[in-house]
């Protein structure tokens, strides 16, 4: 699988003046060197091969959209390299945004008061698709997006769901090799979201579009993503599946049951920590230690089991926990074990 | 040279399709127009009033600072409706929404003005070019100006665009070191243009030079203007005016590119 | 006993009502002090534009008799005071900031708080327009002393008469700004009122041309138009080419501009109660 997007030791430093407000401000700033330095990205090395579908994780502020704009071209780096299709963006800006699409989940690119077409054509002509390339793309994607019935509409009057559906296709109007999407389906409504998941398989799938995606959205990550990338203080903390950051993490699962009657006695299992209210006990348990089916039938020795909820650790706990910040990886678990006692 | 026209092809398009926008409101398009057409005569009628008590401005009279007003008047006009989004760059990068820009195959600054026009600004080249026939008609029949001299005032009305534009691309380029740029407008644009609507002579020599050496909306009208009505000057006014013009458009845009550049190291 | 506890509860209202007023001032004017940097340049062009002027008059009256009072010498002066007074009664927040409430809705809410709208909206202006006299109007107030001098006027009831033309124009100033605001209740077409507005004042307020040296029908117009209690009565006051008559006129425009104002305000308030907002 050869590398189609590469970043080698990338690292940006931001020199963040004191705060001067106003174009005599910025001139004195010019002059002093005051401020302080905020390495944003801290030296990220990857590889992402042709056809990938990585997720690129963080929490705020991490690093993540300034590692989005290096590969982009938007910013130069302070140091190391970007290889987009082997070009760089900084020194052939041009050529690689060429290769590249790129939806940014909740601002539009297209036109707002045309038709979506227009938007599509004026792209088409900007990327120098041929008309023949140009129509058949439509045709496409509007098996995949059913795209056909808003392209008169003028962008203004669409929903959000179908502003990101013409957000889509004129991204990859150009048929680039890599997409970059940003939180594509914030915002969105559950049809919406899967509609576009599906897509997003697709396209992956059929054309080999390399995808890299950010995004706060677990599902997301699980039902498209064959990779995870994960950012914090500007470095990269994890670089591999999905299974395998949950594991490495350790996180905890989350049963929840609810007994006919209200069980008796201390709850002793193989599970980490246990808070009974009334008939619901809710455990906590490490799935690399002992599985669902473990924990409920140590569960039914307390009674006749009539409900059970599972909940998954979800990405930002899983994230909290990589980045082992005290007092956020603990909380609910602390809060479980002294309801508990 | 097959870059430049598809890029100018592309961006007629883009202009086009702008218009197109603006046409969605039929209505106010006309409305906007014939109101910019005869606000902005006011200012020509301020300067009317004062010519009209007082028969002369520094020895020009009306007729000849109506050819100043004129060309300043279309030049700026033009600037007004193809350079909208330049006019309006700031919120380009308060909103962050110059990265866009960046992402698209083509130089930033083709790709911004394709973003929007705003047509009913022709009202105020329109305006301009009803007082600047006006004004040339008067001349010719007295024999102060030729057919050939008047050709020559409408094609620097229309080259003279060039420099409101460049003023705005270098108050824009600020804005890559300093984000908020609309005060700084007032100064570079507003101020000198509106200068430029009288015979420069009647200022202070530190304004002059000001207004012909360092923000050069006298070669916009002035210069060219004060030799055509044999008031100084010389024959080389005709040709240093669209040198000094391009010159001056060639280092604004370098200037932007510089902006450029250092936008995308420091990500303001 | 009970008349007397309610009076003093009202009172207290009163009071509070009084320091909301303030503060919205305060606000405004703390607000600006941020951008005071940026404000400087402005004033470089603010500067540059009063300098073009005088050159203008300097080189139309040069010497001529139809000048009449206004020669080279107090033209400077009626520019240099015009140039100041702009900040004060003219460059304002369009439409008061009101236009932007109702874009964002915000205007239902304010509509409801237990104050006075047009009292509240004119007061947080008033922080603006202290601001602008104190952090542009003095700088160049400076700038013209130094390059053209400073004219005193030699009478002290001058003095006195300045300060109520100052306010009338102020006042003035702020109620047409409030009618452009409100308006946006109805139209969204703002922008054009705001341009109708800046040519109504370039061609009627004698800012720039005394309007006593309009052409024929125009200075009859003007002198009916409330544009001229802007700049050119305070400047005949303040040049001493008249006294406190020229206060009337202004005073008669301000009294009309309020019942204008509150009664648009009223029908603005039923209008957003009929829509919900």
């Amino acid at each position: 699988m050869s590398a189609i997007v590469e970043a080698i030791e990338l690292r940006k430093v931001f020199r963040v003046a004191k705060d001067r407000p106003g174009v005599l401000g910025a001139l004195r700033g010019l002059f002093s060197r005051e401020g302080r330095e905020i390495r944003a990205v801290d030296g990220i090395s990857f590889s992402i091969g042709r056809g990938e579908f990585v997720g690129y994780l963080g929490p705020n502020g991490a690093g993540k959209s300034t590692t989005i704009k290096m590969l982009a071209g938007i910013l130069h780096p302070t140091s190391g390299e970007v290889r987009v299709d082997g070009l760089s963006p900084q020194r052939s800006r041009k050529e690689v945004v060429r290769r590249l699409g790129v939806v940014f989940g909740q601002r539009t690119q297209a036109w707002w008061d045309l038709p979506v077409r227009d938007t599509l054509e004026l792209l088409a002509a900007m990327y120098g698709v041929k008309p023949a390339e140009y129509r058949a793309t439509l045709k496409r994607f509007d098996e995949l997006l059913e795209i056909g019935a808003i392209l008169d509409v003028p962008v203004r009057k669409l929903s959000l769901g179908q502003r990101m559906r013409a957000d889509l296709v004129a991204a990859w109007l150009h048929r680039p090799p890599v997409v970059f999407l940003d939180e594509p389906t914030i915002g969105l409504d559950a049809v919406a979201k899967r509609r576009i998941r599906e897509f997003l398989r697709e396209v992956n799938r059929q054309e080999g579009t390399t995808i890299l995606l950010t995004t706060h959205d677990m599902d997301d990550i699980e039902e498209l993503c064959s990779r995870v990338m994960v950012i914090n203080h500007g470095r990269l903390v994890y670089d591999g599946d999905v299974e395998g950051m949950r594991r490495a993490v350790g996180a905890p699962s989350r049963m929840r049951v609810e007994f006919a009657a209200p069980p008796q006695g201390p709850l002793v299992g193989p599970w980490t920590a246990a808070a009974q209210a009334g008939p619901a006990v809710t455990v906590a348990f490490d799935r690399s230690r002992c599985t669902a089916a473990e924990v409920i039938a140590a569960l039914s020795r307390y009674g006749q089991i009539r409900d059970i909820y599972m909940e998954e650790p979800d990405i930002e706990q899983v994230i909290e926990r990589l980045y082992g910040q005290p007092g956020a990886a603990a909380g609910p678990l602390s809060a479980l074990s002294s309801g508990g006692r | 040279m097959s870059g430049f026209m598809s890029g100018l092809s592309l961006y007629l398009r883009s202009v086009q399709a702008a218009m197109r926008a603006k046409m969605q409101y039929k209505g106010d398009f006309v409305t906007g127009l014939l109101l910019y057409a005869v606000l902005s005569a006011t200012d020509f009628l301020m300067i009317a009033a004062i010519l009209t008590r007082f028969p002369r401005l520094g020895g020009w009279d009306v007729y000849e600072v109506g050819l100043l007003y004129g060309m300043a008047s279309i030049a700026t006009g033009l600037y007004r409706t193809l350079g909208a989004e330049l006019h309006a760059f700031e919120r380009y990068l308060v909103r962050g929404e110059f990265d866009a820009l960046l992402l698209r195959p083509r130089p930033t600054l083709l790709t911004l003005l394709g973003r929007n026009v705003e047509p009913e600004r022709l009202g105020n080249a329109l305006q301009g070019a009803i007082i600047l026939s006006l004004c040339a008609h008067r001349l010719m029949e007295t024999g102060v100006l030729d057919a050939l001299e008047v050709a020559y005032v409408a094609a620097a009305s229309l080259f003279g665009t060039l420099v409101p534009f460049s003023l705005a691309l270098l108050t824009a380029a600020v804005g890559f070191w300093v984000v908020r740029v609309d005060e700084l407008q007032t100064f570079v644009m507003y101020a000198p243009v509106s200068a430029s609507h009288y015979p420069l002579t009647i200022y202070p020599g530190w304004l002059r030079a000001l207004l012909t050496g360092v923000l050069p909306v006298g070669f916009m009208n002035f210069v060219p203007v004060q030799y055509l009505l044999g008031k100084g000057g010389g024959p080389w006014a005709l040709w240093l005016t669209p040198l000094v013009i391009a010159g001056f458009a060639l280092l604004a845009y370098g200037f932007w590119r510089l902006g450029e550049r250092h936008y995308q190291s420091t990500g303001t | 006993m009970r008349a007397a506890t309610g009076s003093s509860c009202e009172d207290d209202a009163a009071k509070s009502d009084m320091n909301a007023y303030l503060l919205s001032a305060v606000k405004a004017f703390r607000r600006h002090l941020q951008y005071r940097a940026a404000h400087m340049v402005n004033n470089a062009a603010s500067a540059i534009f009063g300098f073009m002027y005088i050159a203008i008059w300097q080189a139309a009256t040069g010497g001529h008799p139809a000048a009449g009072a206004y020669g080279g010498a107090t033209m400077a002066h009626w520019v240099a005071f015009n140039q100041v007074m702009l900040w004060a009664c003219v460059f304002l927040t369009r439409g008061l900031g009101i236009p932007e409430a109702v874009r964002t809705g915000a205007i239902a809410l304010e509509l409801l708080r237990p104050l006075d709208f047009h009292l509240y909206v004119l007061s947080r202006e008033l922080g603006s327009v202290g601001y602008n006299l104190l952090f542009r109007g003095l700088p160049l107030a400076v700038v013209f002393g130094i390059v053209v001098g400073v004219h005193t006027p030699s009478r002290a009831a001058t003095y006195l008469w300045l300060l109520c033309a100052v306010a009338l124009s102020i006042y003035i100033g702020l109620c047409l700004q409030y009618l452009i605001g409100i308006s946006a209740v109805w139209t969204m077409q703002i922008r054009a009122a705001n341009h109708l507005f800046f040519t109504l004042h370039t061609a009627f307020s004698g800012f720039l041309v005394p309007i006593d040296l309009l052409p024929r029908p125009f200075d009859t117009v003007a002198r009916l138009l409330p544009f001229a209690a802007l700049h050119y009565d305070p400047a005949r006051i303040y040049l001493e080419m008249a006294g406190a008559e020229a206060l009337a006129w202004p005073a008669l425009w301000a009294a009309v501009l309020t019942l204008a104002c509150r009664g648009l305000t009223i029908a603005a308030r039923r209008r957003l109660e009929v829509q919900g907002g």
